[in-house]
């Protein structure tokens, strides 16, 4: 083989596709994204009898009709990435809607390989499947797995090599008569025009037929467009008559007739276990409740940021302890070697100071994401969604808008990207607009620092109130833009909701590894660079004293000032901290540590010098809310466009501005 | 015929018709649930979102969505 060969995995959200390609790649896997869209692009690979196999994930659909971008993606690799063998993971104890996916995919002409998922859950459920038989019905080869315990896997994987290079027939459904009949005319009318498609023709006809937004934008591309339509709408006119309904739904029926025919075949089903109240089902009746979901949530949030406190802190120390004495040890080393005075200030005050006062939070940024796993995996997340759904539709928003705002909690940047499940345009926009008041992990650390100074009894509880903060701001801010911007209805909502699984471990640390192995990397990368820019503007002009207010950055610092003055932090070091903390939220600290780092008292001895409770908690306010980072302000260029951008930096600074002099002037009254 | 967001707590309904534009039968459809499904009703917190299931697989509706599905109730205790 010259090239190596490509396998795509395809599947129905929460068919265990992302467990899957865990099991399959392990750890070598990169997130990328697909080409011109921000939706993230999975791939790994794996060896197996001296083959190696890349392994391209792709977006969880329920079909692959355009509806969402995930779709299209999902359509547009399989056809033109041309993989080796396309996977469908299947979720067993949900046979007939998993498989509408795969017969799509089969019609698309992929060589498919079959893979029954979960095959334990649909046993306990009562199901007996006849895996031969849908082999058999299909012409492709069926797997069983169970991804959660690796069960299945091997013989997956020499499945997958057995495929590949393997000619399959082409999988035709038998439309009956009368589509059949539109289907032929279509195709010869194309044919004989001499039309050429990327996609197979047979399809194309048939997702014409079928009304499909994307394809018919496509069929207005090629030459002979209005005839073709005029085509098309004849026989869909011919169909209405003859079938009595529009042809969409025929050709829909027809698909889940024949899944219906085979499950009836190959399924045994044992009877009335399937009545019995699941696990899932009790739990939903406490979690869900009318009166007990919401303060549940509330207590589930509550009882994170605890945990992330609490568990944090004593690994913070230790990492404290290691960066002093790593400072210590390499300007001994530095200047044992006899490099100039300026050097031993670069490593000391700037990289060492800066960048050990971000990376100390690493524990906190990790538990944090570690928990957004396991509520995502465990299936909670969905029930979230679920009941806020009445609190967010009171509120204007889309209850599918409150997974992208919880996720804003670990980042801003794939929250964003995440509103993409919110199907309205208008809904969506509106949820990116108020992604940036969710605090973000990189935001944990100057809560954390300035808690810890100033609020040690109730570290927890303040840290508390800034989420719940930025949670009620993003309410009344969408509120306020609705009813400025976005006059509409709500769009419905419906979701699936998994049943609840014990999150499983290999997953959950491959996510917090890559989602903190990012933050090390930015770390390395935007922070240090930062940082050295922070240290180099706090040095110069040559001959002043370092960091002083003199220098450039003090300059910077003191214009920015008076204008924080309200706010109860009127002095450079906080404008400073401020300005570059719109290149990464992180150098609000790292900026603090640069510039305070030289002071005898350290850096907490400074802020606790410098700010009062009140000024402290209004700094964080400000820190919170005054504007999004460069890569948020990006991504939201990205997924909106220029107008919305300047909205979302607009408003943010002037309410984090507005805020965090209210709470100033007002706590100045009462303490 | 009756929206599904009239439909009571443990009631089991055939879904009739969706209303509300090809698009979100369709989109509806991909999901599992078209006409002649039959479903339960889990949860109908009453002019909020209600949870439905077909097959042991639950779905979470806005009150808004259960209105555009016409459903035709079938009786409360076989199972289909």
């Amino acid at each position: 083989m010259d090239k190596k060969p490509t396998v795509a995995l395809a599947g129905n959200p929460n068919s265990g596709k992302t467990s899957i390609f865990n099991e399959l790649t392990g750890s070598h896997q990169y997130v990328g994204n697909w080409p011109g869209v921000t939706v993230e692009k999975k791939e790994g690979k794996f060896s197996w009898n001296g083959y190696e196999i890349n392994v391209v994930d792709l977006p969880g659909t329920y079909s692959l009709t355009a509806y969402s971008i995930d779709e299209t993606i999902a359509r547009d690799f399989i056809v033109e990435g041309q993989p080796d063998a396309v996977i469908v993971v299947i979720d067993s104890s949900n046979l007939a809607r998993n498989l509408y996916l795969a017969l799509e995919i089969l019609e698309l002409g992929a060589n498919v390989i079959l893979d029954l998922n979960m095959i334990d859950e649909a046993e306990r459920k009562g199901l007996k499947i006849d895996v031969e038989k849908i082999s058999s019905f299909f012409n492709v080869p069926v797997v069983e797995t169970v991804a959660v315990t690796g069960k299945g896997i091997q013989h997956l994987k020499e499945t997958i090599i057995e495929a590949i290079g393997t000619e399959r027939n082409e999988f035709k459904i038998d439309y009956g008569e009368e589509i059949e009949r539109e289907i032929e005319y279509l195709s010869e009318f194309l044919k004989s025009k001499g039309v050429s498609l990327k996609f197979p023709l047979r399809w194309f006809v048939i997702k014409l037929l079928e009304g499909d937004t994307e394809i018919i934008k496509e069929a207005k591309l090629l030459n002979l467009a209005d005839e073709i339509e005029e085509k098309v709408q004849e026989s869909k006119i011919r169909l209405e008559k003859q079938l009595g309904s529009d042809p969409e739904t025929s050709i829909i029926e027809k698909r889940y007739g024949i899944i219906e025919g085979l499950i009836k075949e190959c399924v045994e089903r044992q009877v009335g276990i399937e009545e019995r109240l699941t696990i899932s089902d009790k739990i939903d009746r406490i979690v869900t409740n009318k009166y007990l979901g919401i303060p549940i949530f509330l207590l589930i949030m509550w009882l994170t940021f605890q945990l992330i406190f609490k568990l944090g802190e004593p690994v913070v120390g230790i990492i404290e302890l290691l960066f002093d004495w790593l400072g210590k040890t390499i300007s001994l080393w530095v200047t044992s070697v006899g490099a100039p005075e300026w050097i031993i200030s670069l490593v000391r005050d700037g990289i060492i100071s800066g960048v050990g006062s971000v990376l100390v939070f690493l524990p906190n940024i990790l538990l944090l994401f570690l928990v957004i796993s396991i509520l995502e995996d465990s299936g909670y997340m969905a029930r979230a969604a679920f009941v806020m759904d009445r609190l967010m539709h009171a509120l204007g928003l889309h209850g599918k808008s409150f997974i992208p705002m919880i996720l804003g909690f670990g980042c801003n940047v794939p929250a964003v990207m995440a509103c993409r499940t919110v199907e309205s345009e208008k809904d969506r926009i509106l949820t990116i607009l108020v992604i940036p008041l969710m605090s973000c992990t990189a935001r944990l650390p100057i809560y954390v620092l300035f808690a810890s100074i100033f609020f040690p009894k109730n570290q927890g509880w303040i840290i508390f109130s800034l989420y719940v903060l930025g949670i009620l701001l993003a309410i009344i801010v969408a509120r306020i833009f609705k009813g400025i911007f976005f006059k509409h209805e709500v769009a419905p909502m419906i979701m699936e909701l998994p049943p609840y699984r014990l999150p499983q471990l290999k997953g959950i640390f491959i996510h917090m590894w890559e989602r903190g192995s990012q933050f090390l990397k930015k770390a390395g990368s935007i922070i240090l660079a930062g940082v050295v820019l922070i240290w180099i503007l706090a040095s110069l002009p040559l001959g002043i004293e370092y960091a002083s207010s003199e220098s450039f950055i003090g300059r910077l610092g003191s214009i920015l000032a008076p204008l924080l003055k309200p706010a109860g932090f009127g002095f450079w070091q906080a404008g400073v901290a401020l300005f570059f903390g719109l290149v990464a939220k992180e150098l609000v600290i790292g900026a603090l540590g640069t510039v305070y780092g030289v002071e005898e008292a350290g850096l907490v001895g400074a802020i606790s010098q410098n700010f009062t409770p009140l000024s402290a908690y209004s700094f964080m306010v400000m820190s919170l809310i005054y504007i999004p980072c460069i890569a948020t302000i990006g991504v939201i260029k990205k997924e909106t466009n220029w107008k919305w951008t300047g909205l979302a930096v607009g408003y943010s600074l002037v309410l984090g501005w507005i805020l965090a002099v209210l709470i100033y002037q007002i706590g100045r009254l009462f303490l | 015929m009756i929206p599904l967001s009239m439909v009571r707590l443990g009631e089991k309904v055939e879904i009739v018709r969706v209303n509300g534009g090809k698009g979100l039968s369709m989109r509806l459809s991909a999901m599992g649930l078209y006409p002649g499904v039959i479903i339960d009703v889990v949860s109908d917190a009453r002019m909020g979102p209600l949870i439905i299931s077909r097959g042991g697989v639950r779905f979470a509706l806005s009150f808004g969505m259960a209105h555009k599905i016409l459903v035709r109730p079938i009786g409360g205790n076989s199972y289909g």
